[in-house]
């Protein structure tokens, strides 16, 4: 069963290196990380004028983590939609083009061939975090190197580039767990819905009210959305905060999203396997 | 499927098959056997079942009660083991546009577990692609389409083949070739065909073996030579003198409806084997015979008076109606 698990995610991905679709994503994600990361810098009033008081200026340390730290902020909005996209026509597309019935007919079974997909939407995922992440180190390097941070003033330093860089990684990991949960939402709207317009659309739209939920107190501790920038947020405060470190809040994430993800999953995996296929 | 008797001739089974949506029967009770090596046309009306039939055998959808029995084992106890013989094309055959022929071939190749290095590139030749196996296939034509749809049923070298309307769309030339190459697959290489077609001529053309349905049930099964033999043959001649024929003919006792259509043509019904003797008596009497055409019944005609005429008429069922539409 793994043997061909491993051999339809092999397929998934390569169906999807061939669409320029699937580049066209990642290239709208970066680009939108680039301008707000790299234009937080250069014009501070128009991104404050876009984000709001307590926008992106609000950046503290002149340091390639703030570039990154913004424009992370950025590419996880657009990530989303970049994801709901995305996984809202992975099975939808197949179904309504009909290649769906020539992969079912051959000796698979359907939560093989829907665990794969979902494999390969993570390996997607981690692919646009990928880049996001070393064009944005990238830049943030072009502009103020890699060194350690530290107060201008006083010269103290305040955190070391290898601290830096694990928040980083932290920070990352976080981002990609976050894109991905919502992914796997794109994924089950896929599942259900046949035609790929109205299953992508239906994806979209019901992000919103989704990560609505997170303003009531019933919802704002276990729904997923409520974690959406937590990790763009805690590496901010990282910089301007001493003392503050990732521990407890990574635990509440992890759990939300891993659990998010898993039932997501499953719940996909369960309907197409009672899927009438016509 | 324990206590039932299967028979190992047959490639594909199916016991009671029946698929119901909400209070209307699709398929009903259907008990098909498709003997190995065979082209098995399955034949019905637009909206009779067949595309439904088809779907279960495949897994596509469940059945609402019966099975489905592929080399004895059920497909969709065991479908894994089941479908590893088999290829299919349901409906239009659909493939990534933005892949090559060969590219998508591969790719399913992959899907079917693996197949031997050179094996996409004798599929593709036995389908006349190899030319155009480096195209993308979303510049392919309908014919091609349907050609590369045969290619990858052929990719895991299956026992059998099933065909959902396979000439669908194609123009005469290309209905021929798909003809041709559905015989070939079953002479040359010995893969059982199963093929539904609501069209009568590609049936009896390209079968050895028909299954009628309609409403969703199966009104007759068997060879295609059984299913026509008939008692009675209609035979048309064409003779020098029309009064003095219906003279001798009237005498012979298995001459039966003697119509004169003017100009020295006559036809009559008679017994099945005894076109010469009609002939003999004619000659003998001095009769000059310039035509003389038998008649035996078609699979048309076989398929007006078990269904009635029906067309299209059966319980349409989401699948059905793309199938109407076809």
């Amino acid at each position: 069963m793994r043997e061909r698990i491993l051999m339809l995610t092999g397929v998934e991905l390569y169906k999807l290196s061939r669409q320029k679709f699937a580049y066209l994503l990642i290239v709208f994600v970066v680009m939108n990380a680039m301008l707000v990361g790299i234009g937080s810098r250069i014009f501070p009033a128009i991104m404050s004028a876009m984000h709001g008081a307590g926008g992106a200026p609000a950046f503290d340390g002149y340091t390639f983590a703030s570039i990154i730290g913004s424009g992370t902020f950025g590419a996880a909005g657009a990530g989303t939609i970049a994801m709901l996209a995305f996984s809202g026509s992975m099975v939808a597309s197949e179904t309504e083009g009909g290649t769906l019935k020539n992969i079912l007919v051959r000796p698979v079974y359907r939560s093989e061939f829907l665990i794969a997909k979902a494999l390969a939407l993570f390996v997607y995922c981690a692919a646009i975090v990928a880049v996001t992440a070393v064009l944005g180190i990238s830049a943030g390097a072009a502009m103020y190197g890699l060194g350690d941070i530290s107060i201008a003033e006083t010269g103290e330093v305040y955190r070391t580039q290898h601290e830096m860089f694990m928040n980083l990684g932290v920070m990352y990991m976080m981002d990609l767990l976050s894109i991905y949960a919502v992914g796997c939402m794109g994924l089950l709207m896929s599942v259900v819905i046949n035609n790929n317009g109205w299953a992508v659309i239906t994806s979209l739209v019901m992000y919103f009210p989704v990560m609505f939920l997170k303003n009531f107190g019933v919802f704002k501790d276990w729904i997923f959305t409520a974690y959406m920038d937590m990790g763009q947020n805690i590496l901010r405060e990282m910089v301007v905060v001493k003392s503050k470190t990732w521990l407890p809040d990574l635990y509440y994430f992890a759990g939300v999203n891993l659990i998010t993800i898993a039932l997501f999953v499953s719940l996909s995996v369960y309907l197409f396997g009672r899927k009438e296929i016509h | 499927m324990g206590g039932s008797v299967i028979n190992s001739n047959a490639v594909l089974e199916t016991k009671g098959l029946s698929k119901r949506y909400g209070d209307r029967w699709a398929v009903k009770g259907l008990d098909l056997v498709v003997p190995r090596g065979e082209v098995f046309g399955f034949l019905g009306p637009n909206g009779a079942g067949k595309t439904t039939t088809i779907r279960m055998m495949l897994g596509l959808i469940a059945p609402t009660s019966g099975s489905v029995l592929i080399n004895g084992l059920d497909a969709h106890r065991d479908p894994l083991r089941a479908l590893a013989g088999v290829g299919a094309i349901v409906e239009t055959p659909s493939f990534y546009g933005y892949l090559t022929g060969r590219q998508n071939l591969e790719l399913l190749g992959k899907v079917s577990g693996g197949v031997p290095h050179g094996r996409v590139d004798e599929v593709l030749e036995l389908a006349g692609l190899l030319t155009r196996a480096e195209d993308r296939v979303k510049g392919y034509s309908q014919g091609m389409r349907q050609r590369l749809g045969i290619a990858q049923t052929l990719l895991s070298s299956p026992e059998i083949i099933i065909l959902d309307e396979p000439t669908n769309g194609l123009d005469p030339s290309g209905m021929r070739e798909m003809r041709g190459l559905i015989r070939r697959l079953a002479d040359e290489f010995g893969i059982t065909v199963f093929v539904s077609s609501h069209l009568l001529h590609e049936v009896e053309a390209a079968c050895t073996r028909v299954a009628v349905i309609s409403s969703g049930t199966l009104v007759a099964q068997g060879l295609v030579t059984e299913l026509l033999k008939s008692e009675t043959v209609r035979l048309d001649i064409k003779v020098s003198d029309a009064a003095g024929a219906a003279d001798v003919l009237g005498k012979l006792g298995f001459v039966s409806g003697l119509t004169d259509a003017g100009g020295g043509a006559l036809s009559m019904d008679l017994t099945s084997g005894r076109v010469a003797e009609v002939n003999r008596a004619l000659v003998t009497a001095g009769v000059e015979v310039s035509s003389l055409v038998p008649h035996t019944a078609s699979l048309e005609e076989f398929f007006m008076e078990l269904t009635g005429g029906a067309s299209g008429d059966g319980p349409v069922t989401p699948g059905e109606a793309e199938d109407a539409d076809a």
